[in-house]
């Protein structure tokens, strides 16, 4: 068996070959030769123990980069992984606006809302305004048949001005109509974000979210409250719902 | 001199029943030779085959809004002169200002009634 020699560095081997006396020729080094011959091999040998001992420490300091290398790694996989978590629930939230899979639309429901509100107080001002074309015709009238009473002449001209309060009252109709215009504006362009949001994710991205129910939504209620909350919901849109006719007849 | 209580006077306003209530408060003036119109565009048609003496626009229409007829009046060499009453629920400084610019003869704020509108007219067009 081949015996263990220690590896020796070229300037050891160098040493050897010019002998403890002479020069180390070629050498890059600032030992004097008279410290070479003065156990100066010893002096660089202690020098050789303390050059490994820098390399080895040099070695631990990579070791702890690479700790740190490793941790930092896990973090961004977990802050990548809660990412696509909040991800997913932006995305259930969404779909509990506007489903594109699933036909759900809130907002659509909302604007169809606001616009029977218009519609429905325009009918309700004509409605008015017809009633008082109509007394104010009827006024003319008796004021034809009374003409000689001097006691219904101011009668007939106060209820003329009452009249005329009540038309320019029924200017809330075109104020509100207004107001209500500008909110489905709105809900509108909110909308086209939510599609654009849905168009960045893609149709089969929805295709398998899950709706928040309402208590997740914040507004927690319970299971028999909930069942009477889904009976509330407003008037119906035109050519919704049953008409008096249709209840009538649940009756017979 | 005495205003003519027989002149055409032509409403716009996109709303019917806004059209309807203008048109009632005229009556109750005295004015019955009123025309309406529902959006700029065909006010402007009716401005340029008629004889108005007097329009009251709305602000807020689509395509073409009470602004954009008033400029489109103000630079028809037939209709520069007409006289033009803004009625409209745009109240803010900055409107009033630029409806000035264009040359409106006077600017009513939604809602309003009778009297308000007489003593408008009256500033406009003469006493009645």
């Amino acid at each position: 068996m081949a015996a263990k020699h220690e590896k020796l560095f070229s300037i050891e081997r160098r040493a050897k070959q010019a002998g403890a006396a002479g020069v180390l020729k070629g050498a890059n080094t600032d030992i004097p030769p008279a410290a070479l011959a003065d156990g100066g091999v010893e002096l660089i040998l202690s020098q050789i123990a303390e050059l490994r001992q820098e390399v080895a420490e040099l070695r631990g300091h990579d070791a702890r980069d690479s700790d740190e290398e490793n941790d930092m790694k896990r973090d961004v996989r977990v802050e990548i992984a809660q990412m696509v978590r909040s991800i997913g629930r932006a995305k259930s939230q969404i779909a509990a606006i506007k489903n594109p899979v699933m036909g759900r639309d809130e907002m659509e429901k909302a604007s169809l809302q606001l616009e029977e509100i218009t519609k429905a107080t325009e009918d309700a001002t004509n409605e008015i305004m017809s009633a008082t074309d109509e007394v104010e015709r009827l006024l003319k009238e008796i004021h034809s048949h009374t003409i000689e009473d001097p006691d219904v002449a101011p009668l007939i001209d106060q209820a003329g001005e009452r009249l005329i309060a009540i038309i320019e009252a029924c200017a809330f109709q075109d104020l509100t109509g207004q107001r209500v215009t500008q909110v489905v504006k709105t809900l509108r362009y909110i909308e086209s974000r939510v599609l654009a949001m849905i168009d960045i994710w893609g149709l089969d991205a929805f295709k398998d979210v899950d709706i928040p129910d309402e208590a997740e939504a914040g507004d927690a209620m319970d299971a028999a409250d909930e069942n009477e909350e889904e009976l509330l919901n407003g008037p119906a849109l035109g050519g919704q719902g049953l008409s008096q006719a249709d209840i009538d007849a649940l009756f017979d | 001199m005495a205003v003519d209580m027989n002149m055409a006077i032509l409403i716009v306003d996109d709303y019917k029943t806004m059209l309807r209530i203008i048109r009632n408060l005229l009556r109750q003036l005295g004015f019955a030779n009123v025309d309406e119109a529902s959006d700029g565009a065909t006010a402007l048609q009716k401005l340029r085959r008629g004889e108005f003496g007097l329009v009251i626009s709305d602000w807020n229409m689509e395509p073409m809004t009470g602004l954009q007829l008033l400029k489109e009046v103000r630079t028809d060499i037939k209709l520069k002169s007409t006289p033009f009453i803004m009625v409209t629920a745009e109240s803010k400084t900055e409107n009033v200002i630029a409806a000035k610019k264009a040359g409106v003869n006077n600017y009513i704020v939604k809602p309003f009634n009778a009297a308000t509108l007489k003593t408008k007219m009256t500033a406009v067009i003469g006493d009645f």
